[in-house]
Order: C-alpha cells, then sequence, then structure tokens
C-alpha cells in the first residue's frame, strides 16, 4: 500500500471537548478512503484536521502528527495556507459565489492563490470542468450565473473549483447529503474517477455510499478509530462488534 | 429508579425471521425426500415419481427462499452479518435442492435396477447410509441453530463418508453381476454428494457465522 496519509495519535479538541481521540492510521495515494460513524463521532473533524482547517476555529486544538508524503503538516515551518492548497475541501453545502459566473466561480481559486495569466487560468478552468463532469453541462454559459445550476451541478462546480488548484488530496464531507438520487450516482462516479488523479477522503453518513465509493473503511465512534480496513472485509466481516452493530443499524 | 430501555425492532427483522422458518421448512422437506429414498433402497420400493414430484417441490421452495433474500438485499441492503445471513440462506437453499434431487436419483436407480432383482447384496451400503444420515441431520441441526463447532464436526465426517463410499466401490468391484453392481455404485455416488451437499450447507453456516470459510479460511 503506497501510503499518501499517515496520521499518529491525533488528539482533536474545542474548548475543553475531546473529539478525536488517539487516531493513528495509514491512508493510502489514489483510493477513496471513506470515514464512517454516528452524528457526532468526529469524522468532519477528522476531514479538517488534513487541512489545518481546524485551527482556524476559536478554541480548536490539536495534538499528534498528521503526515503527507512523510512530512508532518503540524511541524513550525509548514504553512498552513500552502498545505489547504494541497489538500482540497468539498464540503456538505457546495459553497457557490452567487454573484460570479459559472467561469469565473472556479477561476477564483485560482486568482485568489495569485496565478495571473488569463490563458492559463482559461485553460485550468476549463480541464477542472472536464474533469468534475460539468464541461458539456456549461460550456455554452460559461458568462451566467452559477447561482442557476442545479443542486447536483453547484457541487460539481465546487469539486471543479477544488480540482482546478490541483491538489494532491480531496477531502468531501458528506459531499451529496443534499442531493437528489441521480446527482448523487453522478457525484459517485465522479469520487471513483477522481482517484486517479488523487487521494479522495470521503466522511459520509451513508453507509450504503461508503459501500458503493470505498476502497478502505475507517469506522469512528465517540472519536476513537475503531475499525480500519479494506471496504469489502469491513462491510461483510467487521472484527469489531461495535462496527458490526453500527452497520447492522444497532447502534 | 430502573432505567427504560426502547428496542427499536429493525425493519429487516421480520423478512429473516420469515426466511429462517422457510428455510428449516425446507431443510425438513429435503430430509424427508432423503429419508424416504434410504428406507426405500432396502424395502424395494419405487418411490421415484414421488420423489421427483418433491424434487420439484423444494426447487420451489428455493425459488421462494431466493425471491425474498433478493428482495432482502434490495429493499434494505444489508451488510455484516445480515449480508452474510442472506448469502448463506441463498447457498443453503441450493444444497437442500440439490439433497433433495441425489435422494429422487436414488429411487430412479432403486426403480430401474434393484427392484427387478432381489437378491442384489445392499448391504454393503449400510455404515455410508448410515455415516451420511448422521452428518445431513447434524447440517440441518446447525441451519436451526448455528454452531461452528458443529459445522467443523461435518467437516470430519465429511472425510469419514468419503472413505466409507471408496470402500464400497472397492466392493462393488467384487460383484459379478453388473445390473446389481452399478446399481450400488450409483446410489453408493449419490449418497456422497449429499454427503457434500451437506457439507456445502455446514460451510454456509459457518460463513454466516464466522465471515470466512470452513476449509478456504480467507
Amino acid at each position: 500500500m503506497n501510503i499518501k496519509v499517515k496520521i499518529r495519535n491525533l488528539n482533536a479538541w474545542y474548548e475543553e471537548k475531546h473529539v478525536l481521540k488517539n487516531i493513528s492510521i495509514d491512508i493510502p495515494k489514489n483510493a477513496v478512503t471513506t470515514i464512517i460513524g454516528p452524528s457526532g463521532c468526529g469524522k468532519t473533524t477528522f476531514l479538517r484536521v488534513i487541512n489545518r482547517l481546524h485551527e482556524t476555529v476559536s478554541g480548536a486544538r490539536v495534538e499528534g502528527e498528521v503526515y503527507i508524503d512523510g512530512k508532518n503538516i503540524y511541524d513550525r515551518d509548514v504553512n498552513p495556507v500552502e498545505v489547504r492548497r494541497r489538500v482540497g475541501m468539498i464540503f456538505q453545502s457546495p459553497i457557490i459565489f452567487p454573484h460570479l459566473s459559472i467561469y469565473d466561480n472556479v477561476a477564483i481559486g485560482l486568482i485568489l492563490n495569485g496565478y495571473k495569466d488569463k490563458n492559463f487560468i482559461s485553460n485550468r478552468v476549463i480541464n477542472s470542468l472536464k474533469e468534475a463532469g460539468l464541461w458539456n453541462e456549461v460550456k455554452d454559459r460559461l458568462k451566467d450565473r452559477a447561482t442557476d445550476l442545479s443542486g447536483g451541478q453547484k457541487q460539481r462546480l465546487a469539486i471543479a473549483r477544488a480540482i482546478a488548484l490541483e491538489p494532491e488530496i480531496l477531502l468531501m464531507d458528506e459531499p451529496t447529503s443534499a442531493l437528489d438520487p441521480s446527482s448523487t450516482a453522478r457525484i459517485e462516479s465522479l469520487v471513483t474517477k477522481l482517484k486517479r488523479i488523487y487521494t479522495i477522503i470521503l466522511v459520509t453518513h451513508y453507509i450504503q455510499q461508503a459501500a458503493r465509493v470505498a476502497d478502505y473503511i475507517a469506522f469512528l465512534y465517540e472519536g476513537k478509530l475503531i475499525e480500519y480496513g479494506r471496504a469489502q472485509e469491513i462491510l461483510e466481516r467487521p472484527r469489531e462488534k461495535l462496527t458490526e452493530k453500527y452497520l447492522l443499524g444497532e447502534l | 429508579m430502573s432505567k427504560v430501555i426502547t428496542m427499536v425492532k429493525r425493519l429487516i427483522e421480520t423478512g429473516l425471521n420469515e426466511l429462517r422458518k422457510m428455510i428449516i421448512d425446507m431443510s425438513l422437506y429435503s430430509y424427508a425426500s432423503f429419508e424416504r429414498a434410504s428406507n426405500a433402497i432396502w424395502e424395494y420400493r419405487n418411490i421415484s415419481n414421488e420423489l421427483i414430484a418433491r424434487s420439484y417441490q423444494l426447487m420451489m421452495k428455493r425459488e421462494e427462499i431466493n425471491s425474498l433474500a433478493i428482495e432482502l438485499i434490495a429493499r434494505y441492503q444489508p451488510l455484516a452479518s445480515d449480508l452474510r445471513y442472506l448469502k448463506s440462506i441463498m447457498e443453503i437453499a441450493y444444497n437442500l435442492l440439490r439433497i433433495g434431487r441425489y435422494s429422487a436419483d436414488i429411487a430412479l436407480s432403486i426403480a430401474d435396477y434393484l427392484i427387478s432383482d432381489k437378491s442384489c447384496n445392499k448391504d454393503i451400503l449400510k455404515e455410508l447410509v448410515n455415516k451420511v444420515d448422521e452428518m445431513l441431520q447434524l447440517s440441518l441441526d446447525i441451519i436451526e441453530n448455528p454452531d461452528s463447532d458443529k459445522a467443523e464436526k461435518i467437516y470430519e465426517l465429511d472425510e469419514e463418508v468419503d472413505r466409507e463410499y471408496r470402500k464400497v466401490l472397492e466392493n462393488v468391484l467384487r460383484i459379478k453381476d453388473i445390473k446389481c453392481g452399478l446399481s450400488i455404485a450409483l446410489i453408493a455416488r449419490y449418497l456422497e454428494r449429499i454427503g457434500d451437499h451437506s457439507y456445502y450447507i455446514a460451510d454456509g453456516v459457518y460463513y454466516y457465522l464466522n465471515g470466512y470459510r470452513l476449509v478456504r479460511k480467507w
């Protein structure tokens, strides 16, 4: 297994609340790792620790090591902004800038990161829209407002914006929870395609979604990593009683 | 003050319970076919039509079990032990169907050869019939009461059945009457296959309980 993210003895707090407890895990490159677990188990915090978003909240604290390609992103010499460029994040509700066009909603990420060459930006926007599976639907209306897009299209637009920066890792926090089944299927199909280029860590509370897209599954419960392994093994024969109960809907 | 605990019944439970009843019913039906076929060996009775009809009944029971299992998979997308249970049930239903079919084959062999030749010595089959009977009963018992230790015991019994089967074939070679020898060899072969299917049932139960197979422990 080619490891992209290595986490050791990770603990995270919000004020006094200990939300992640001593987590150690190896996340493979070019695979989809899904994080499952009941509400409040620390899934989202786990993602936010990997791109150093957690520390942006007042009272939040992290201990432990998170290595990306062998470098601890919590070392003093690491710039968190650079970490966030390398580790893109897709949220539950797609972030769309309502006053910007479809094109500019993708380009904005590049512009804010200092890119100025218009041709370069244009190529990146087009390629990202293609990679996100949105190009054919928007190529004739790039100047239209992004707010005109459907929920599923907006989520793919957010993905296009994230991948325009050519991140190495994509964090997805329940990316389909607000979408209809058809849009969900498109995003899931996209996720399985994108893993050829990116390492994907996806949080979901739909176990069936994990079953459809995951190569690896990590089960979190009350801030602890209970079980982690290949998706088929976790789903068919979990080793831990707690995982079994969660999969059976008994937790 | 005592804690009040409210247990929420999972929707899939009703379907799983129904399936449990159906597979137990099918196992009893399948065993009855075997029992009738093995008794007919000693009684020179032609029950082939009856056992063929029963094997069609088993086919229908298997179809009903598969339909319900697939419906439960489609409706609830089960995982972990629920998923393993459904996979096992479908496998077990197939094996019960095969046991019924081999019982009908035994009845056909009796009808075609043994009834017309009552001098044929069938005693060499006795030990094999007893061992297969023991193995099958144990397999059917663990369908109702899943038990890994008993499943492992069935694995051992399968080896005993195979040994006994080879012994019967050696004895068949000494029978001068070809018709008699052929009928004994065929019945022995069908019994040995029933033993194999009993083992596959045990394997299915073991997989449901443990997540891996009896021999192929992956």
